[in-house]
């Protein structure tokens, strides 16, 4: 834990980079001035935490940073910033597949044993690496006696009958401000003919817009919220472990999976490392780890299979379409219709 | 002699005779047709054939065609002689050329000589000799003149080589009333010893 | 190696029709590889161009005109489909009037531009890569004014690039058993269009040496000018044999004929001269004709025998009769001197041989001939007629008159005469004409002294 550093770093980074926010640094192996291997991801760092220690277990001698932001100054990072990162991780499958796209990944070709399933991977670009289910959470207080919704037309019946309890108590992401809520709410908007009504009816209710998942969870703990909407589910599992007021529930008419993806950047300097890192990361060592000794799923996870509930988003080029100058622009005009009324 | 094939043909037409010696290439023609034509009109007079090709198959053309021997020129006169002996022998049957002198007969075709019945078979050469004489009784032969008639002239010859077979030959005469009386340095005659 | 190589004329005609038929399938299969490929590089480029065109016209279809504001609603599904076949990359570009609308700028296409119908389809290099691209022109009204919209939708050619490699592996393979195929029937087609050559040469071959028949025309057209040249070629060998043959016989005649004559002139004039020098003198010449009709019969044998060596005339005859046949012949001349001929046989008269009766005839009467040449005077010189198992044996033995210096081995070379009989007229040839007429039968011929001054010559037929 060299938190030490952190304030010295995000100092030093802050002065050099292109309006990088980060949020968080940690560093393993040993010290040096330039990490043999710079990872710029927005996963939460104490949930990756397991991964990098297990790596830097297994290679003592490289030295790694772990550099934690959100998604779309990532985006930003990938595709303006100087200095190249070796590895960089999001949960936005959209700006990382805009990246891949539009050129800005470089071709890794992995051994067999490091192939994921073909669903998982784009092009030897990018690399699904964990699957996310996105849900909801509520207050389990509140929610002790009463039926919770399972599904989103049950969610829409049950935000218009409880109007007075659920006023200003709902909250979701603000799509303008995370990749990864802007992901979940086009994705909601493509799959349901019901994502409009039910955001009319949330923006009825004075919904909340929070930029994390994070500070969503801590509210609905505090219950101050009542009900989160398109809440990352391995956050959502750790918090409920640790916070007793949180109650998970999966849609039943669907629930998004998110696919992590990692790529290297195509100026990376460090491509062996980067290399290496993944080939640890997506064989079955790594992916037995991430499912065991991680609250995130692997690629191999069980959820899959289980039910028809679970879609993963589809790692393809449709994810562009939500990207697109005129589209964007419109479901924004949308999406701030209906949720600020 | 007939000198040509239409010459032949014309002598046997009116003639008879005993033997005839035909060469089979003659200037007008070849032999064979005399033969075959002479056989068709059933001559059956004995014929030799005289040619210069030694094949078996000549020699089965001929015999087929008619001919009832043949001698390979050039020959000696000795064989042709022969020859016709052998011929004219099966040829005559009961017609025996028999020659007499003294109280003895010589059959030449048959090579005996016979006197008061008893036959006494000859040798050739005894033959020869005795035709000779039997021919010509009473002349003398020199050792040469009868050295060239029984001796052809390739044999080796011993100087007493005469001697010797008339010495024989007076053996056979020995129950005749035949002798050969040596005349010195001249030859040889037969004659009759009264 | 090269020389050989270069040797054109001497290449096998088989080797020649595999190295051109080798050849054409070579290049066939080259050509129909190049002419698939192309087909399938067209067919793959069709199918993508149609993909293209549905997109272009699901993004057409996207268009709307609101408050007289262009818009463009990108459709998810056609994006996502165009990139889900082979995990492509997408550009696009939508222009309103030459002023962008959205999508990638900086993309390089400037026109032509097709319509729905027909868009344009050409291949554009974007980011060191080229891409399909599908364009098209679409006008608009909006604000009472006519726009005209140009979009380009790109896609990069990754599951082309993969399934032309995929099909042209196959298609190599394909290619590959087609060209092993190919020349397998080429190796075929050699071997059997030179299958008439071979058995007309076979036919040519299994014929005796004196088969001299015309070959038969029942071969390929072709081969009918060789059959022509080579039955041409039978026929002047065959009037070349007859000319010798005929030169041989005539060559009896025209020797012996005149011999005839001077001998019996001769001995005539022996007869009737009474000089002896004269008679020396006619001595002299008939011994000289005898001298030289030896040699000449001797030399006629000897190449009637050669001439028959070669191709001998097998007949089928009665090996007893034969011999008594020939020994008739000789009894006159024997007889002359006082020789008995004695023949015994234990052949019947109906057992044949076969082979060729002139040289078996040759070989007994020139032994015969030496038998009673060289014969003591008033001998008997005997002839043995047998057969055991495999083999007939005619033995001749004669009691010789001097048989000093004997030697059997070299008695057969030719011209070489025993030692004591300078006297006795002959050439010498004799008995190497016996050896050689014997070697053309397959009979051997052994000459052997005896007990007592005999010696016998015996001669071995196989049956």
């Amino acid at each position: 834990m060299r938190y030490i550093i952190i304030a010295l770093l995000i100092f030093f980074i802050n002065a050099t980079s292109h309006a990088l926010v980060i949020e968080d640094v940690r560093t393993y192996g040993p010290q040096k001035e330039t990490a043999d291997l710079r990872i710029l991801s927005s996963t939460d760092i104490d949930v990756f935490d397991p991964v990098l220690t297990a790596y830097s277990g297994a290679f003592p001698t490289v030295s790694l940073e772990y550099v934690l932001s959100n998604t779309s100054d990532i985006y930003q990072e990938v595709r303006h910033g100087e200095k190249p990162f070796d590895l960089v991780m999001s949960s936005a499958m959209d700006l990382q597949m805009k990246l891949a796209n539009d050129g800005f990944a470089k071709s890794v070709s992995l051994a067999e044993t490091s192939q994921g399933p073909d669903w998982s991977q784009w092009q030897n670009k990018l690399f699904g690496f964990s699957l996310e289910p996105i849900g909801m959470v509520v207050s389990k207080s509140y929610f002790h006696n009463i039926k919770a919704p399972k599904n989103r037309r049950d969610l829409i019946s049950f935000l218009r009958a409880n109007q007075d309890d659920l006023r200003g108590k709902i909250v979701t992401y603000d799509v303008t401000q995370s990749g990864a809520g802007f992901l979940f709410a086009t994705q909601d908007a493509r799959q349901s003919d019901s994502y409009w009504r039910m955001a009319e009816v949330m923006g009825s209710l004075n919904t909340g817009l929070f930029c994390c998942s994070g500070e969503m969870l801590d509210a609905v703990n505090t219950g101050e919220i009542l009900l989160a909407y398109n809440i990352i589910g391995s956050y959502a599992q750790k918090r409920s472990r640790e916070q007793d007021n949180l109650l998970v529930i999966y849609p039943q008419d669907y629930t998004h999976m998110l696919l992590r993806t990692a790529l290297v950047p195509r100026d990376t300097q460090n491509f062996e490392a980067a290399r290496d890192f993944l080939t640890f990361l997506l064989n079955d060592v790594g992916q037995n780890f991430i499912e065991k000794r991680t609250d995130m799923l692997s690629l191999q996870s069980e959820v899959l299979n289980r039910n028809r509930q679970f879609k993963p988003i589809r790692l393809d080029t449709g994810l562009l379409v939500y990207l697109d100058r005129l589209k964007k622009q419109r479901f924004l005009e949308e999406w701030k219709e209906a949720l600020f009324q | 002699m007939a000198h040509d094939l239409s010459e032949a043909k014309h002598f046997a037409s009116v003639t008879h005779f005993d033997i005839i010696l035909l060469d089979i290439m003659l200037p007008d023609g070849d032999g064979r047709d005399f033969l075959r034509t002479i056989r068709s009109k059933n001559n059956n007079t004995p014929v030799i054939v005289m040619t210069a090709r030694s094949e078996i198959s000549d020699r089965i053309d001929l015999l087929d065609i008619g001919a009832d021997d043949y001698i390979i020129k050039p020959f000696e006169f000795a064989e042709l002689e022969a020859r016709c002996r052998a011929v004219l022998r099966r040829h005559s049957g009961q017609d025996q050329l028999a020659l007499n002198y003294g109280n003895a007969t010589l059959y030449p075709l048959i090579a005996i000589l016979e006197v008061h019945g008893q036959k006494s078979s000859l040798r050739n050469r005894e033959l020869r000799l005795l035709e000779i004489f039997f021919n010509s009784p009473e002349i003398i032969f020199s050792k040469e003149q009868l050295t060239d008639r029984l001796f052809s002239i390739s044999e080796e010859v011993t100087d007493n080589a005469i001697e010797v077979y008339v010495g024989r030959v007076r053996k056979k005469l020995n129950n005749t009333n035949l002798k050969i009386e040596t005349v010195r340095s001249i030859g040889y005659r037969l004659y009759v010893d009264d | 190696m090269i020389r050989k190589l270069l040797a054109f004329k001497t290449i096998s005609i088989r080797n020649r029709l595999l190295i051109q038929l080798g050849l054409v399938a070579v290049v066939i299969s080259l050509f129909l590889f190049l002419v698939v490929r192309l087909a399938l590089v067209q067919a793959v480029t069709a199918t993508q161009d149609r993909l293209l065109a549905a997109a272009v016209g699901s993004v057409v279809d996207k268009i709307y005109v609101v408050d007289n504001v262009v818009s463009l609603d990108l459709p998810y599904d056609t994006f996502s489909l165009l990139g889900a076949i082979g995990e492509d990359q997408i550009f696009y570009q939508v222009k309103d009037d030459g002023k962008f609308l959205t999508g990638y700028e900086d993309l390089p296409y400037e026109g032509p531009f097709g319509d729905l119908q027909e868009p344009i389809f050409t291949n554009i290099d974007y980011l060191d890569e080229t891409f399909r691209a599908a364009s098209i022109e679409n006008i608009i009204f909006a604000e009472n004014q006519a726009r005209r919209l140009t979009i380009i939708i790109a896609q990069s050619q990754n599951f082309q690039a993969t399934v032309l490699t995929k099909i042209s592996t196959n298609l190599i393979f394909v290619t590959f058993i087609f060209l092993i195929i190919a020349i397998l029937f080429a190796f075929l087609t050699a071997n059997l269009t030179i299958k008439p050559i071979g058995s007309f040469a076979d036919d040519v071959k299994m014929r005796g040496p004196s088969d001299l028949r015309k070959v038969s025309s029942e071969v390929p057209s072709e081969l009918i000018p060789l059959v022509h040249s080579l039955n041409g070629f039978i026929s002047r060998f065959r009037t070349a044999l007859r000319q010798t043959e005929t030169f041989i016989a005539e060559a009896a005649h025209h020797i012996r004929t005149p011999l005839s004559v001077v001998k019996s002139e001769s001995e005539l004039a022996l007869r009737k001269s009474k000089t002896p020098e004269n008679r020396e003198h006619l001595r002299n010449i008939i011994r000289s004709v005898d001298q030289t009709n030896r040699s000449a019969t001797q030399l006629l044998d000897h190449a009637m025998v050669l001439y028959r060596a070669e191709r001998p005339e097998k007949q089928k005859f009665s090996a007893h009769q034969a011999v008594e046949d020939l020994i008739n012949q000789f009894r006159p001349a024997a007889d002359l001197r006082d020789l008995d001929i004695a023949f015994s046989s234990n052949l019947e008269q109906t057992q044949q041989v076969h082979l060729d009766r002139t040289l078996l005839e040759t070989s007994l009467r020139n032994l015969l001939d030496n038998a009673l040449k060289y014969a003591i005077a008033e001998s008997t010189v005997s002839v043995d007629l047998s057969q055991n198992k495999k083999q007939i044996t005619v033995i001749i033995t004669n009691d010789a008159a001097n048989l000093k210096g004997f030697n059997a081995s070299q008695i057969f070379q030719k011209f070489k005469r025993g030692p004591e009989n300078k006297d006795v007229i002959g050439s010498g040839l004799g008995l190497s004409i016996v050896l050689e007429a014997a070697n053309a039968i397959n009979a051997t011929i052994k000459v052997k002294k005896l007990k007592g001054e005999s010696v016998c010559a015996i001669l071995s037929l196989p049956c």
